[in-house]
Order: structure tokens, then sequence, then C-alpha cells
């Protein structure tokens, strides 16, 4: 069936309608993710968002649901130029997968095309709709992106994921399984709470250390969490992952902008500024922070990306806190930046020692 | 930084050999980049070609056979700071790995000796990677029955043994899949006679392979993945190749990725290495085959996918450069440090030089490749290996028709070069999507592919076109199965059909930005061309090193000077040319398999000067702009002369330019050629030759090339043979002479006019220092003045 993907400033991409035969609209992404569709699809970064991936011959390798980042399907769109009918491992194809999971799907459109024009007009709202009149075009520009991305994906119960290490409380903004995968690994005994937790609801939990997770939409759309974490930063020892990372830089006075060419791929390099050290790891961000303003804060630079220098991870001078706006879970991507959950238990053990040693000579 | 202690660096160069692959461009790459960053370079090369197009680079040629012999010699004598192998082939390893110990204090960059080593060395591979925790086959070669056994237990079937003798021969491979076929095996002879050799099987496993980049601060990154379509035990080389590869999901391409990054890091390799992995889908299970520590043709390969400048990188990695912080040329910096994300498919496909199905194994059988991109496997199986263009497959799908399923299965279980083919054929036959996958070892998404293709065409063939199937074909790259003009002839199909950059696709990813493009579908174009005037020069499919070699001489040649001259170059070929570094970024290419460029209008007619035509059978003998420049044979006497010259002639209707002249002697039973012998020839052969010329091309009024081969017979010159344009003699007559045929070809081109009554010095002015000797077609050497000076007096002194 003909269907039409439409751009919020009347561009139109014809291409061929599978999955949902539903009217879709959201934000449109452009993916560079060159595997991980599965991750892409779930994870809870999408909310919202229509997705465009650039991979030629999608959905080859098969589908795993091992590797879902949340339990349903968090996009409300795709967009593919082509896809293959069946899979390497014999699993669901592609286009099965999008139907079961009821999302409208396009394919056959030109996808160079369609990122070339994004990355000239910036990211914007679209429609995969079956015709491209005026009044679709009317519809479109009339619909306002809804503001409460996080709160559509944050847990609204808090849950534990546990074992028998170091208790982490994790703030879900919009968190990936991964990251919980990663903290697993480490032996870490984590609970998950609502991105809406006071600054009392979590110390009631006694954490050794708090991460405050990845997700969708602005992340000036959230100044209650804001506030809480300048409340718990003072005795805590935080990680900031993507929208985690751009709260606690405004709750420290720093500001954001938002990003001339957004990061939106699975293997892209950053650099570590100390040692040199170059990594390759997935980035799924729109906004950076402005470098501006962190020579007024008491952050420094601790990973740049290597492509167009954006920061991509902060550190505190006096705090233990640590930020990345990449996603060292990787899921999809290279797995390079998994010490970041290395570091951050050292960072944990090592403000737990200290206090130990305070406490005795108290 | 750089490494301080290396000023100095000899290449070894890659042997010259029909079998090999062609890395000529990888070498010009590499001696221009070490050049501009101030290198003093010498280079161990048997053949010069690429090199000498552009000789200003290098300090010392020395074309000799690259042996471990001459390397060392050469070492003792100049004592260079440092040996560069990676641009070697195969052979350039074996050196590295024989000279250890034996070179004293010069480094050798890029492939360490035990990296060299394990490339020949099985058990120390085995060893190596076992030690670094890498998937590797367990192997072992044992006469003891017990050790055997508990060594199978360990490993669990299906395995591969083989029997080797105390004379070092050894049986074939035999598959065994369990106890009693293990059994039977080993009751076979006495196992005290010999030794068992025993590994577990791979066959049918799916072959990979993962190029990276490592700088010496131990940065990596994986620069390509390639999948093969045929699956392990068919020569990675003769496999149809598909880049990137798209049947890994994220935990695999990972694992792989993990793996080759901790291979270069075991082996302390600095620069490149390429892993090839062994993938079973069903068990998960991941091996290790080979890896090669030096560019290669999947290098070559990756660079047309990813445009990815690999061998400049790879020279400046290996001398201590830091990924992110390399240079395309001097002071030009560009960011390495990225693993190049293509939003398209590229496709190599093997070529045979003849007819007919040639049964695939281990060894490489194939001349040549030819390489294809498209945005679907529909689309580059039908662009290239289904491309009828190319493969004839009308004829194959004939022949393969006439037989009955029995003989079809035949050819299933044994593959040969029509593999694709005959899956297709049985696919139209309703034989099972699983079974032949299984059987094949070819993916299953490979044969949907397939079958998709086959739905569509069959349609097509059958004349039942509509608009909307038009479509969907021209999107599969359905054109080259004899229908191109009906569907050039939809309206709907033109502007499907456009043309897209051969570019990666990334963040910040425009510092190696290129012109390369390629024919495909879409809603829009991006060829982008400048206000200057054209020329377009249309390529051939090319099926034999030698001719690699002399296309991508003499597109280099044209490339250069139709830039210098002020115009655009437009290189439209079925597959793409691997240019150099340099001349990629000015030079417009387009891949064009289907030849649809004319029909889609988009390089504007009257911006279009000429139009260069390599090809023996020119298309458009109505066009006068269309220049045809490979040789036409005009004369043929049957006349053999000890003595004889072959003389490049340019003419512009007019007069004419010998700006080479080749001696040719047969003494002592050897074949001697001196080019260019203009500076040394006497006034009375100059006078002679010249007439000759002169009433050879008394009817021809136009711009043109001619070669003239002159026997010396009873003292005078006469004409044997004489073509039109240009044959393969002009490397050496490019290479001989200071003035540059293609050159002053392109100039008379633009209209410009030799001088009316030009001297016989000016003529045949050549202003050469260095001259080429070749003896037997073999051996090369660079002479001085006076070493050709006194090569040609003895060699006159024999004249009969």
């Amino acid at each position: 069936m003909k269907r039409y993907l439409i751009l919020e400033d009347g561009t139109v991409f014809p291409g061929e309608g599978f999955g949902s035969s539903i009217i879709t609209t959201g934000q449109l992404v452009i993916s560079n993710n060159r595997t991980g569709i599965e991750q892409s699809v779930t994870d809870p970064d999408t909310e919202g968002q229509i997705l465009a991936f650039t991979i030629p011959s999608v959905g080859n390798s098969g589908i795993n649901r091992d590797f879902y980042e949340s339990i349903n399907s968090q996009c409300k769109g795709v967009v593919i130029g082509s896809s293959s009918l069946s899979t390497v491992d014999g699993s669901v194809s592609f286009e099965n997968w999008i139907t079961g999971l009821k999302i409208p799907g396009i394919k056959n459109v030109d996808v160079r095309a369609l990122a070339k024009h994004i990355a000239e007009h910036g990211e914007m709202k679209a429609s995969i709709m079956d015709t491209h009149d005026e009044h679709a075009m009317d519809q479109i520009k009339a619909l306002v992106l809804p503001p409460d991305l996080v709160k559509r994906v944050s847990t609204r119960q808090s849950y534990p994921n546990p074992n028998m290490g170091l208790k982490i409380v994790i703030v879900d903004l919009g968190l990936k399984y991964s990251i919980l995968r990663q903290l697993s690994y480490r032996d870490c005994n984590s609970i998950i709470v609502n991105y809406n937790s006071t600054a009392e609801e979590i110390e009631s939990l006694h954490p050794d250390g708090i991460i405050y997770s990845n997700g969708p939409g602005n992340p000036e759309d959230l100044p209650r969490t804001i506030k809480t974490i300048q409340v718990l930063q003072k005795n805590y020892p935080i990680l900031g992952i993507g929208l985690g990372n751009l709260l606690i830089a405004l709750a420290n006075d720093c500001q954001i902008i938002r990003l001339k060419e957004p990061h939106h791929e699975s293997s892209l390099a950053v650099k570590e500024v100390a040692s040199g050290k170059i990594d390759f790891v997935n980035h799924n961000h729109s906004y950076t922070l402005d470098e501006k303003y962190i020579g007024g804060s008491d952050f420094i630079v601790t990973n740049v990306c290597v492509a167009d220098g954006t920061i991509e991870g902060i550190r505190h001078e006096y705090l233990p806190i640590m930020c990345v706006l990449f996603e060292p879970e990787a899921a999809p991507g290279p797995t390079d930046g998994y010490y970041v959950f290395d570091e951050f238990i050292d960072l944990v053990e090592s403000v737990k020692k200290q206090e130990g040693a305070r406490n005795q000579w108290n | 930084m750089e490494l301080d202690d290396v000023h100095t660096i000899l290449i070894i160069g890659p042997t010259s050999s029909d079998k090999n692959v062609d890395l000529s461009t990888a070498l010009y790459d590499t001696v221009d980049i070490l050049h501009q960053l101030g290198y003093k370079t010498s280079i161990i090369v048997e053949d010069p070609t690429s090199l000498l197009s552009s000789g200003v680079f290098y300090d010392k040629t020395i074309v000799e056979k690259v042996t471990g012999d001459n390397v060392l010699k050469f070492v003792q004598k100049y004592h260079p700071d440092a040996i560069l192998p990676t641009v070697g082939d195969r052979n350039a390893l074996g050196i590295i790995s024989s000279l250890n110990g034996k070179i004293g204090s010069t480094k050798v960059l890029g492939a360490s000796f035990s990296a060299s080593l394990a490339t020949f060395k099985r058990e120390l591979f085995i060893k190596k990677l076992t030690k670094a925790n890498l998937p590797v086959i367990k192997f072992i070669s044992s006469d003891d029955e017990k050790e055997i056994y508990s060594f199978i237990r360990s490993i669990g079937f299906p395995i591969i043994a083989r029997r080797r003798y105390s004379n070092r021969h050894s049986s074939g491979w035999t598959n065994i899949n369990n106890l009693f076929e293990l059994d039977n095996f080993m009751a076979m002879e006495d196992v005290s006679d010999t030794r068992i050799e025993i590994e577990r099987s791979i066959r049918g496993f799916s072959e990979y392979s993962f190029t990276i980049l490592r700088d010496r601060y131990d940065n990596s990154s994986l620069v390509g993945t390639i999948e093969d379509i045929e699956p392990i035990g068919i020569h990675h080389l003769d496999s149809n190749l598909i880049s990137p590869a798209i049947s890994l999901n994220d935990s695999k391409l990972q694992r792989l990725r993990n793996y080759s990054i901790k291979l270069a890091r075991a082996f302390n390799i600095v620069g490149i290495c390429t892993v090839h992995f062994a993938y079973n889908h069903t068990t998960k299970e991941s091996y290790i085959t080979e890896f090669i520590p030096r560019l290669s043709e999947e290098t070559k390969f990756l660079e047309y996918a990813t445009s990815y400048p690999i061998a400049t990188a790879v020279a400046e990695l290996c001398l201590g450069y830091h990924l992110d912080k390399l240079q395309l040329d001097a002071g030009n910096y560009f960011n390495g440090a990225t693993e190049p994300f293509v939003d398209h498919l590229t496709s190599r496909f093997p070529q045979w030089k003849t007819p007919g199905q040639k049964y695939l194994g281990p060894s490489k059988t194939s001349d040549s490749s030819i390489v294809v991109n498209g945005f679907s496997l529909e689309e580059v199986l039908n662009k290239g290996a289904l491309n009828d263009k190319l493969n004839n497959n009308f004829d194959r799908y004939n022949e393969l028709r006439k037989l009955d399923d029995d003989e079809l299965f035949e050819k299933i279980i044994h593959p040969t070069n029509w593999l694709l083919d005959v899956l297709s054929e049985a696919l139209r036959r309703k034989f099972e999507m699983p079974v032949l996958s299984e059987i094949t070892g070819v993916n299953v998404p490979y044969l949907n592919a397939l079958q998709n293709i086959i739905n569509n065409s069959l349609i097509i063939r059958e004349g039942e076109i509509d608009g909307k199937n038009v479509e969907r074909m021209v999107e599969m790259g359905v054109k080259g199965v004899g229908h191109s003009k009906l569907l050039l002839d939809s309206p709907d199909i033109v502007t499907k059909t456009v043309v897209k950059n051969k570019r990666a696709v990334s963040v910040g990813n425009n510092t190696y930005i290129n012109h390369n493009y390629f024919v495909t579908s879409g809603i829009s174009n991006e060829l982008e061309l400048s206000d200057r005037k054209k020329i377009i020069v249309r390529t051939p499919i090319i099926t034999s090193k030698t001719d690699i070699m002399i296309r991508q001489f003499v597109l280099f040649q044209l490339a250069k000077s139709i830039d210098q001259n002020g115009l655009e170059p437009i290189i439209i070929g079925r597959e793409p040319w691997n240019a150099p570094l340099s001349m990629r970024r000015k030079v417009v290419e387009i891949d064009d398999p289907h030849m649809e460029m004319k029909s889609l209008g988009l390089i504007k007619q009257d911006s279009v000067l000429n139009i260069i035509d390599l090809s023996k059978n020119l298309v458009d003998t109505e066009d006068e702009r269309v220049f045809q420049f490979s040789a036409q044979e005009i004369k043929n006497i049957e006349l053999k002369g000890d003595t004889s010259v072959r003389v490049m002639v340019v003419t512009d209707g007019n007069n004419f330019l010998a700006p080479s002249v080749i001696y040719r002697g047969k003494r002592d039973n050897h074949l001697y050629e001196i080019s260019s012998v203009n500076n040394f020839m006497t006034v009375e052969d100059r006078v002679e030759i010249s007439k000759l010329i002169k009433q050879e091309l008394e009817d021809d009024n136009k711009v043109d090339i001619f070669n003239f081969e002159m026997v010396k017979s009873n003292g005078h010159w006469l004409v044997t043979k004489k073509y039109r344009g240009m044959t393969n003699d002009i490397i050496r007559h490019e290479l001989a002479s200071s003035v540059h045929v293609i050159d002053t070809l392109v100039k008379l081109l633009l209209g410009n006019k030799i001088d009316d009554g030009l001297s016989l010095e000016k003529v045949f002015d050549n202003f050469d220092e260095k001259y080429l000797l070749t003896i037997d077609d073999k051996r090369y050497k660079l002479l001085d003045k006076e070493e050709i000076q006194e090569k040609l007096k003895e060699l006159r002194l024999k004249e009969k």
C-alpha cells in the first residue's frame, strides 16, 4: 500500500506502508545505528519519535527479544529504505515483527534524501499517512508534541533488581534495561524509582550511589527532578547518563543547547580528555552542554566527541558526581564504554571507605 | 607523537604476479603521504608502474625481485631506520619473519615479527590465540590414538581429519561426523606410520572479515566489515562479498569486533589488521580462521565501500601518529577515529577471464572483480552477480534450464562460480529454501533476495509490465537483463533513477569527502558538478590484473591531465576506479553498471567538450566528441628483425610529435627494451623514421594517437605494425617519456596545435634523465644517461 512520510515543512517522501495502518505523528529522528533495531525500537529514549533508519537491508540479522530495552516498543513509527524478507537466524522478519508490535512503518523511502533534508533543516515533526493533501498538512502543523515524555516512560512504582553488592538507586527517566544488565554484572543491588521521587523518598532507601538514567525529551521540562538533584548531590555519589547528565548540569548552573547535528549513532568516537584514549560508543542525544557555562561551574570536561568536539562527559571537581552524555551501556554499539560503570562503582566504594574512616574517627 | 628516530624507510612492495591482488594504488598512496610528511623512502618492487607515473616522491626505487636476500642486502648497505611491509603482499610478511635478528637496529613497522610469522605457522597462530583467550579452531597432530580420541572427546563432532606422511605429503581432508566414521578412518591405515591431523569442522559456517586500525597508543577502530555470500570452504576472494556485514546482530558484531581488537593487541599490530571469522548462526560458535596484518584486497574493497583513506591512514599509524590526528596530505588533518557507517551496500563479485563453470574451493581461481553499490541486496545482486551484461546470465539461465532436477542438484552440492544462477534456477523449480541453505551454506536472506528477483524478473520477461512493478524493479536494480531500454523509456523510471554519492554518513564525517557516485534509485540526485567544462572518460570492464594496471595508470594520467588543463574529469564506468587519494578529491567518478548515465541527462551536454572512450567497441560513433582511445589495428606485416623500435605518435591532423621511442633488441637469446631512446637516436634514424610516419599519416586529418612498430632490415626501417589509439605500450611510453603522451593528447583535443615546420629535434623532443631497461619482459632497471648510452652502444655493436 502506498503511504507517505510527510514532514512538518511540507516535504513529502513516498514509500510503501507496512506494519500497522494507523496514521501516526511524532518527532522524526534519523538513526545512524548500524545494528540493534530491537534496542532502538524499544529504547524509552525514542518515546514519541518516528525513527528513520539509514541502515540498508534492515532486519537481515534477525530479531532477538533478549535485546529489548523495555517491555514494549516505544517509538511511534519506523521509516526504512530496504528491508530483508527473512532473517539469518530464522527469527521473525523485521516487517512481521513491526506488524506484531502494531507500529506503522514505511519502506522504500529515499532515506538518504530524508537524512540530508533533516541535516539541513533540523529535526522536525512528521507523519506517516495515506494521503498527502492539504488536510494532512494542516493536521501535522496543528499537532503539538507532548512535553511529558519522561512521565510516559518512567516507572510508576519503585521496583528492585536485587543482588548482593552496592545499593544503587536508579531514577528512571526512561531507563534502558542494559543499564540494569551492567549493574547486575557488577552485583549491584538496584532499586528503580519514579523520576519525580523526592529527595526524602530516595534517601529513605539508603543508597550507596544514585544513577540518573537516560530518557527522552527536553530536560528543561523537568524542574522538580532538577531540584531533587540539588539536594541529593551533596550527600551521594551520582552518575548521570544522557538526559540524567543534562539534568545534573542544569542543577549546577550550566546551560544546555540543541545540537545542530544531533548524535543518533551506535558507534561514534569519544576521547577521554585526560589520557587521550579513544572509545567508540553509542550516542543518542539531541542536546549537549553549552561550553560557555562549564568554565564558571565546578565541573571539568572529561570526554569530548572526536568528530565535532561536543562535550560528552563531565565530572564535579569536589563532589562525587560523574556524568556522560553518551550511552556507556552500548545496546546497540561497541562495548568500549562499559568502563564508566566500573569507574562509578569505584567512586561509590571510595566514598563509602572515606565515610567509614570518618565514622571511625568520630 | 610520531616515532622520533625514523627518517628513512624501506617499503617492501608487492610481487608481480597475475594471481596477486592489485595493491598499486595502496602503494602510491603510502609513498605519497610518506613523502609529504618528510620521510625519505626507498621501495623495493617488481613492477614500478604505479609509482613511476609520478616519480617525484620517492628517493630510491629498487626494481628487483622482492626477496628476503634483496631486502637484507639493501638494509646492510643503506641502513634504513625502518622497514614497512604493509604494502607488500603475503610475501612481504614472509620476508619480515625471515629477517628476525638480522637487521640490527632497523625497525619493522606495522606487522611485528611474531605477527608475520603467525600468518604462516599454524601452531604459533593457535598458541598465541589460545593464550589470548581468543576462539581458534583446536588442532591436533599426533600418532597416538589415545591422544587423538581424547582430543576429539574434548571438541566433539563434526571434525575433519587427514594423514600426514613421513615424506611431508598429506592426504586430503575427510569429513567425519560421528564415532563410527572416525573408527573407520582410523582403521584405514596403521597409525604408527603417519601422523593424524584433526581439527573441528567448520564446513558451512558463514565467513566474515573485520578490518581494524590501531595506533601505537592502543586506540582501535573498526574500519569495515565484510560478509561472504558463500560459506567457509570457498576462497574469500572467489566468493561474492557484501560490505557492511548485514547479517550480524549487535551482540554478534560487537563480539567479533572485540575479538579483532584483542587479536591486534595480542600481536601488538600497529596499523591495520583484517581478521577472518567463521560463524555458525545456529550454534553461535565463532572461530578466528586467519588474520592479515597488512593492506590487502579487503582493505582495497573497504576503501571503495567506505571512502575512508585506509592506505594513507595505515602509513601514518605505523609511524606513530594518533588515530584522531591523521593527515590527508601534509597539514590537512582529518579525524581518523571513526568507524565509517555507510547507508548502502557495496558488493564485490569475482570475475573469471574465461567463460564456463569453475569449481570453487579453498584456492583462489578468479582473475578480477567487479564492485557495485546499491541500497538493497536485490539491487547489488542485479547489478553485479546477476548482471547479464557482465556475466552472460541469460546464457547461463538457458543452459541450466536444460538440466533435469538431479543434474541441477549435483550443481548445488558441488559449488561453481555459477552458484547464484544455479540457486535461482532451483528456486524457480520450487526447491525448498531451508534445504538449499542447509546444503550450500548460503544464508536464507540471500535466497529470499534471489526469489524476490525471480518473482519480478519473470513478470518482465513475459512482458506484463505495469507502472507499479516497473518502479519496484528499478528499486531492485533490475535492468541488466536486456530490458534497459524498456525501463528507461518509462518516464516514471527516469525520475526514479538517480545518482547518489558513495560516502559514509556520520556526525562530522565530512573531512575526507570525495566525488564518487553510483547510479541507483531514489527521489533526489546528489551529483554535484563544477562550472568547469568537462571531459568524460568512459571505462570498460576489466578482467585481468595486467589490464587493471593499465587501466589504473591510464585513468590516473588522463584525470590528472584533464584537471591540470583546467577541465573537470568525469569518469563513468561499469565498475569503480580505484583512484589514488590525491586524485579522488579532484575527479568525479560515477559507477554505472547498466550504463544509464546518458539517459539521465544529469550532465549538461554543452558542458562536455570531449568523451574519451576506453572500450573496444564504440556505441555512439555518430557523436563527434567521442574519441576512441583503445587500439585498432590498421597494419600488420609479418616481418621479424632483431632490432626494432616502437614509436608513439600524437597528431593534431597536420603535424605530429613522437615524444617516445622504445628501442627493442634481441641479442644472445635475450630481449632488451629501452625507453625512451629519443635523445640517443642518430640523425639518419630521425630522418628516416619521421619520413615513414609522415607517409603513414598522410590521409589522417584529426587529432589522434598512433603506435608504430618499425623493424630494421638491411640498414633501413620498415613499418610493420600500425595501430590507431592506445596500445598496452602506453605505460612504457608514459613512464619513459618526460613529454607525456596522454597530456599532449588532451591538449590537442582542447584545440591546441602542434607548430608547423618543427625541427626533427623538436618532433622527437624528450628531456628524460632516467631510462627504463627491461630484459625479457620481466626484469626492470632504471638507468641514468651514461648507463643507457653504454647499454645502447653495446646492443648496437651486436646489431647484425
